[in-house]
């Protein structure tokens, strides 16, 4: 062997054999010179190695190999075959000055400098006054608790269990009943050949309304055909249908599937809320979040799409994910993460059910929130950059309709939160929208905001579909709704009313969903009866307004 | 059948041909995280290191003849390194000009959890110096040190330089060497 630097570096990357190394190291013991040769070595090496550390992923930037075998198998499809579908490219064009999303991002920001308005990423960038921190930490508390209204109750439970209301501080869970039996054995995913997606295209607006599961289907239903609606919506908690992974709990759904679509009436579900065992390890199971491999979503709402086919109509990919406690925990909001799930999601789904409409999953209207502990840790995405955002990351395509959730809080449903005042909305002048000027305190905001956002990604032939909205009225409101005090059922009635026949009108807004039919008679005095029609004037308008 | 994760490169790659899907499977996820780092490495953006990672593992999937079966001297890994780092640069290339504009308008839209502005700033600027002293070695240097750090062995990156194994050593200790003396020039202060 011979004794030089080759041979001393090999040594140093134990990439030699045993009896070279032992060589090695008698020459080592004779040379002091190839002593100092390799301690020379060995400090550039970690040098070096110290830099190039850099460049390494962090836990942010971090792939899943799991996911990416996933998508390469439903890329490539089981006949080998590249699938008729192609992964959207995860950057604009390669010109960057030629990406429709920054020119109309150019024309956006010099609009509003010209105007004098601040833009949302340079108030956020350049730091905060000490007037704006404490508005948006009084935001930070009205959007959260708000938020939390305007979900439904998240565990639906197993039938004849507790009603829960998840997300809600000190709301316990429904009891387990028994320890659960031993899983069976992990079936293996078997992707299935995609099929040309499907001509769903342009959705056509409809009207809906969001019920209970637990609550009386037939009674419900008859409430749906007295309002001439078509559509109901559920919310199905992946964790309570698969709450051990690969045994399926079907029992609490299929009747309820069954007795609507024996009446025609068609059903939309929100599929959200993943189980523990799917979840990341290191995220905060206190709240929802997704799971850590994209692609069990995909294969679960793939089986609801097969086994509901007929029964369900519509599947919302998710639910509110720019918030902190629909995204697993405090900073762990993502679109990038976000538009792989729905890159995995919807071919699975068309794969096995072509004429299923894909829906994304409805964001919350919401600011840019950082948490007040920990001005690293994003609480809430500003839906309108999230929308940006998941354009970007290449979701054009991987839906049929863009889901929203453009709540109203005290303004009215065709105010322009730029100009409206409390007087107009009779509202409490030192609440939200009066404060802090914001698109995400009105409807029509959010609204007209996503329709511009698709239209500068070339995707304006797609609809928005309305998955929630809705105006709340309470007398003695709990903390985080006393707008609904400003409310009053007149104006509920007539806010409803003019949003459902202002989205009529607009030729790109799909079916509307109503915040909600009957949890003030399911889960009585709670903040989700707020919202509820069942004996209130508003039912009564909506029963009389032409459809 | 046999447990896949002990089977050799070469021998899932035997497998692979004879139409065992299952070792393709193996061989992806062997090798995928040290593929993506690479490449993470090069191109320092997510989106774009996976879709070029799964552009690597297409074309070992749809012609898996390109590497020749040679038994047990069939280098997988050095072809899988081999294309990744040469899809790496190619498409390094193509980005250098929309990343200037990125950089500029990076605030108007943030990107996942907001962060302080001023520590991703600082990560950015660390790690392009890095990678602006590796674009500026021979280009065999700056995929040796890449590669190296990424855990390949000197038999794996002999396959993919194309050189001989017993070289590797040397051509490593002077790579090292040349990066340090230009990154010390150029960033004096560190």
């Amino acid at each position: 062997m011979r004794f030089d630097e080759t041979s001393l570096r090999a040594y140093l990357d134990e990439e030699l054999s045993l009896p070279e190394r032992a060589q090695v190291d008698q020459w080592l013991a004779e040379s002091p010179q190839a002593q100092v040769v390799l301690a020379q070595m060995r400090q550039t090496r970690e040098q070096v190695n110290q830099v190039l550390n850099r460049l390494d992923p962090t836990a942010e930037t971090a792939s899943s190999a799991s996911a990416a075998l996933g998508k390469l198998q439903i890329q490539v499809g089981s006949n080998g075959e590249v699938a008729a579908l192609e992964v959207a490219p995860s950057q604009p064009s390669t010109v960057m000055w030629e990406s429709p999303s920054l020119r109309y991002e150019l024309k956006t920001i010099f609009k509003k400098l010209r105007k004098g308005q601040l833009i949302r990423g340079v108030t956020m960038l350049k730091g905060f006054a000490l007037i704006a921190a404490t508005a948006l930490l009084i935001i930070t508390g009205a959007i959260t608790l708000t938020r939390i209204g305007l979900n439904q109750a998240g565990s639906v439970g197993g039938v004849g269990g507790a009603q829960t209301g998840s997300g809600l501080p000190g709301v316990i869970e429904a009891a387990a009943t028994a320890p659960p039996p031993p899983p069976p054995p992990t079936p293996t995913y078997t992707p299935v050949p995609p099929t040309p997606i499907s001509a769903t295209g342009n959705i056509t607006f409809s009207y809906g309304i969001q019920a209970d599961p637990l609550g009386d289907a037939e009674a419900n239903i008859g409430h749906i055909k007295k309002l001439g609606f078509e559509w109901v919506k559920f919310q199905m908690p992946w964790k309570q249908v698969e709450a051990t992974q690969g045994s399926y709990d079907w029992a609490s759904w299929d009747p309820v599937l069954d007795a609507y679509a024996a009446q025609g009436v068609k059903v939309m579900l929100t599929v959200v809320k993943a189980p523990d065992w799917a979840r990341p390890a290191d995220d905060d199971k206190s709240v929802e979040g997704p799971p850590a491999d994209p692609a069990k979503y995909a294969e679960f709402v793939a089986k609801v799409a097969e086994r509901y086919r007929g029964k369900v109509q519509a599947i919302e990919i998710w639910n509110e994910q720019n918030l902190w406690y629909e995204a697993g925990g405090k900073g762990r909001i993502n679109a990038a993460d976000y538009v792989k799930l729905l890159q995995l999601v919807y071919p699975a789904i068309k794969a096995v059910n072509n004429d299923l409409i894909v829906i994304g999953g409805g964001l919350t209207p919401a600011g840019n929130v950082a948490d007040p502990q920990n001005a690293k840790l994003a609480l809430a995405v500003d839906d309108v950059d999230y929308l940006k955002q998941m354009y970007m990351q290449g979701v054009k395509g991987y839906f049929d309709v863009l889901g929203a959730h453009p709540a109203g809080y005290s303004c009215p449903a065709l105010a322009d939160w730029r100009t409206v005042t409390p007087e107009e909305a009779s509202a409490d002048p030192n609440f939200g929208l009066f404060t802090t000027r914001h698109h995400s305190w009105c409807f029509l905001g959010t609204m007209e905001a996503y329709r511009e956002v698709m239209l500068a990604n070339d995707d304006g032939d797609k609809a928005i579909a309305i998955t929630e909205f809705g105006w709340g009225v309470a007398n003695n409101p709990q903390p985080g709704y006393q707008y609904t005090a400003d409310n009053t059922p007149a104006e509920q009635s007539k806010w409803i009313v003019e949003a459902y026949e202002w989205g009529k009108k607009q030729g790109w807004v799909g079916p509307m969903f109503l915040w909600n039919l009957d949890y003030s008679i399911t889960i009585p005095g709670t903040e989700l009866g707020y919202f509820s029609i069942l004996n209130t004037p508003a039912y009564d308008a909506l029963v009389k307004m032409p459809k | 059948m046999s447990d896949q994760t002990t089977l050799s490169d070469a021998n899932l790659l035997t497998h692979w041909h004879a139409g065992e899907a299952a070792s393709f499977e193996t061989l992806f996820l062997r090798h995928y995280n040290r593929v993506y780092a690479a490449l993470f490495a090069l191109l320092g953006h997510k989106a774009d290191a996976e879709d070029l990672a799964q552009q690597v593992f297409l074309k070992l999937y749809y012609a898996p003849e390109r590497i020749q079966l040679q038994g047990d001297e069939t280098n997988v890994a050095g072809w899988l390194y081999r294309v990744a780092i040469n899809e790496g640069y190619n498409a390094l290339r193509s980005q250098k000009r929309r990343w200037a504009w990125q950089e500029k308008f990076a605030w108007a839209w943030p990107f996942n959890s907001p962060g302080d502005p001023a520590q991703q700033a600082e990560s950015r600027d660390a790690q392009a110096r890095v990678r602006q002293i590796l674009l500026d070695m021979k280009p065999r240097d700056a995929k040796l040190l890449l590669l190296r750090h990424n855990g390949l062995s000197y038999a794996e990156l002999a396959a993919v330089l194309e050189v001989a194994p017993g070289s590797i050593g040397s051509l490593l200790t002077r790579a090292e060497r040349a990066f340090k003396e230009k990154y010390q020039r150029a960033f004096p202060e560190e």
